[in-house]
């Protein structure tokens, strides 16, 4: 991991105009390769929070720093990338090829290199023999994967995954899991798959009413049980002293 | 609906350049809405017919995708055979069948089998995206090319949805057509599919602008124009020619 500091979120506030105060006062900074795991309960503004670091809302105060540059609203910026909670919303052309070669295409590089990132993308995601389909043929886990190659092909530097499991069996969340490990890449991860984020992120923000209120190791954070029910969340079953479930809280009994 | 699942086979139809495939497809569309000759309409029928074996399409999918036409007709052929127009050739009690109804029912079958065919055989023989992009070579506004590529997209999906949604209300009660509650309920399916495309468009244009999208869709890779799609274009030309012909002797 790099000691550089990649992304700075400075004092950021942001309201909806039917909601005020979804984000206030987020602070906080990133270092180059570094996996954090932003949890929170549903409505705590995880997705906000990661629409305004891509660019796409512009904060109503405060400041967000990519490499020392700042985010500028409605810019087209290759170093960070955002992944949609659901692949239907990422993959919009008619297909996987086309889709995959969107964003290469947009940075106007030449054909060939467009083509041996697209390759390149899929065949990390597993997902080559792909390359021809329509997404409306794909599966549910398929789409997925598709959708991460998406993000891979525009070679960001901080990637922005917004529940990159959801839709995925047992094997593709490994398959995801196994990438991740392999990418040297920075990420903020949004799950409430929270034994996935353990195996993924080392640093942990918790989020709540909008506002950051603890940031730490992940494993001393999700072993908090207190903390962690404060903020309707519960333990990691992994977490307890040892995983047999009678040692879980409200587990249900052997017969 | 699956037809674009055969766009990779090897068929003479499938290999044509997609410029000129469209080109030659929208005229022969074109031309076939307005035969009225009796051997021009077997000629066109016919035409369709080939193509489809040309282009090596599964004879079951196709059909397949003929049923609402052939839905559509069997509503629309009696009505316009009953319809009272010049002498009638047959009755049975009130009801009486006219020559020139039967004789209009049947030449708007054959003109919309003939062009419902052949817009099987274009979509089935070639990728959504290429008859995109070759609509494009042809100045089509880019955003007329970008809704046709939308409403490909995204068609499926929102049928899933509508079937999703009439699942669910069909599971607590709910029948289509009847009664005034059941109406509502339609209404309320209805405008939460419409709201939920609405807040997916709003999130796909965020995708794209997070992929660099500034307002129209690029794409690399040229078309290639062979020999063989002269031929196929020439004979089709002929065609036009000889259907013309016929109609204005």
């Amino acid at each position: 991991m790099s000691s550089q500091i990649v992304l700075k979120v400075n004092k950021l506030c942001f309201s909806y105009p039917d909601k005020k105060n979804v984000l206030t006062d987020i602070s906080f900074e990133m270092n180059g390769g570094e996996r954090i795991a932003l949890i929170g309960p549903n409505g705590s503004g995880k997705t906000t929070l990661f629409l305004l670091l891509c660019g796409i809302l512009s904060p109503a105060s405060g400041g967000i720093a990519v490499n020392g540059k700042d985010i500028k609203p409605n810019q087209f910026n290759t170093d960070i990338s955002y992944m949609f909670q659901s692949p239907d919303d990422q993959l919009f052309t008619a297909t996987v090829f086309d889709d995959v070669a969107f964003g290469p295409i947009n940075e106007g590089l030449p054909e060939g290199e467009v083509k041996d990132r697209v390759k390149s993308a899929l065949e990390r995601v597993k997902c080559h023999e792909l390359i021809d389909k329509s997404p409306h043929h794909l599966s549910g886990g398929e789409k997925r994967m598709v959708a991460l190659a998406t993000i891979l092909s525009m070679h960001p530097e901080i990637m922005l995954l917004d529940e990159p499991t959801s839709d995925l069996d047992l094997l593709n969340r490994r398959n995801i899991i196994t990438l991740f490990a392999s990418l040297q890449k920075t990420m903020i991860i949004s799950s409430h798959d929270l034994e996935f984020l353990l195996e993924t992120c080392n640093r942990a923000l918790i989020i709540d009413n909008g506002k950051i209120v603890e940031d730490g190791n992940i494993v001393d954070l999700l072993s908090d049980e207190g903390l962690m029910k404060s903020h309707h969340m519960e333990k990691p079953h992994s977490l307890y002293p040892h995983t047999h479930k009678r040692a879980i809280p409200g587990a249900p009994r052997d017969h | 609906m699956d037809l674009d699942n055969y766009s990779n086979i090897k068929s003479p139809i499938h290999s044509w350049d997609a410029r000129w495939k469209c080109i030659t497809f929208f005229g022969y569309i074109l031309i076939s809405a307005f035969v009225n000759n009796f051997y021009n309409l077997i000629v066109i029928a016919a035409a369709s017919t080939l193509l489809v074996f040309f282009a090596g399409l599964p004879i079951r999918k196709v059909l397949k995708s003929l049923k609402p036409l052939f839905i559509l007709l069997l509503f629309m052929v009696p009505v316009i055979s009953l319809t009272p127009t010049g002498d009638a050739i047959f009755s049975y009690g009130v009801i009486k069948v006219y020559r020139d109804g039967l004789i209009t029912a049947g030449i708007i079958s054959v003109r919309a089998f003939s062009i419902v065919l052949a817009t099987i055989v274009l979509f089935g023989s070639t990728r959504i995206n290429i008859i995109i992009k070759a609509l494009e070579f042809f100045k089509i506004p880019p955003v007329i090319s970008t809704i046709f590529l939308f409403t490909y997209r995204y068609i499926f999906l929102y049928i899933e949805n509508l079937n999703k949604l009439l699942t669910s209300a069909k599971l607590r009660g709910y029948r289509l057509l009847r009664g005034i509650r059941h109406i509502r309920n339609t209404v309320s399916i209805l405008v939460s599919l419409l709201i939920r495309s609405y807040e997916q468009s709003e999130r796909v244009y965020y995708a794209m602008r997070l992929r660099g999208f500034s307002g129209s869709f690029r794409s690399i890779g040229s078309f290639s124009f062979k020999w063989p799609d002269i031929v196929k274009t020439g004979i089709f030309v002929i065609l036009f020619t000889v259907i013309i012909w016929i109609e204005l002797l």
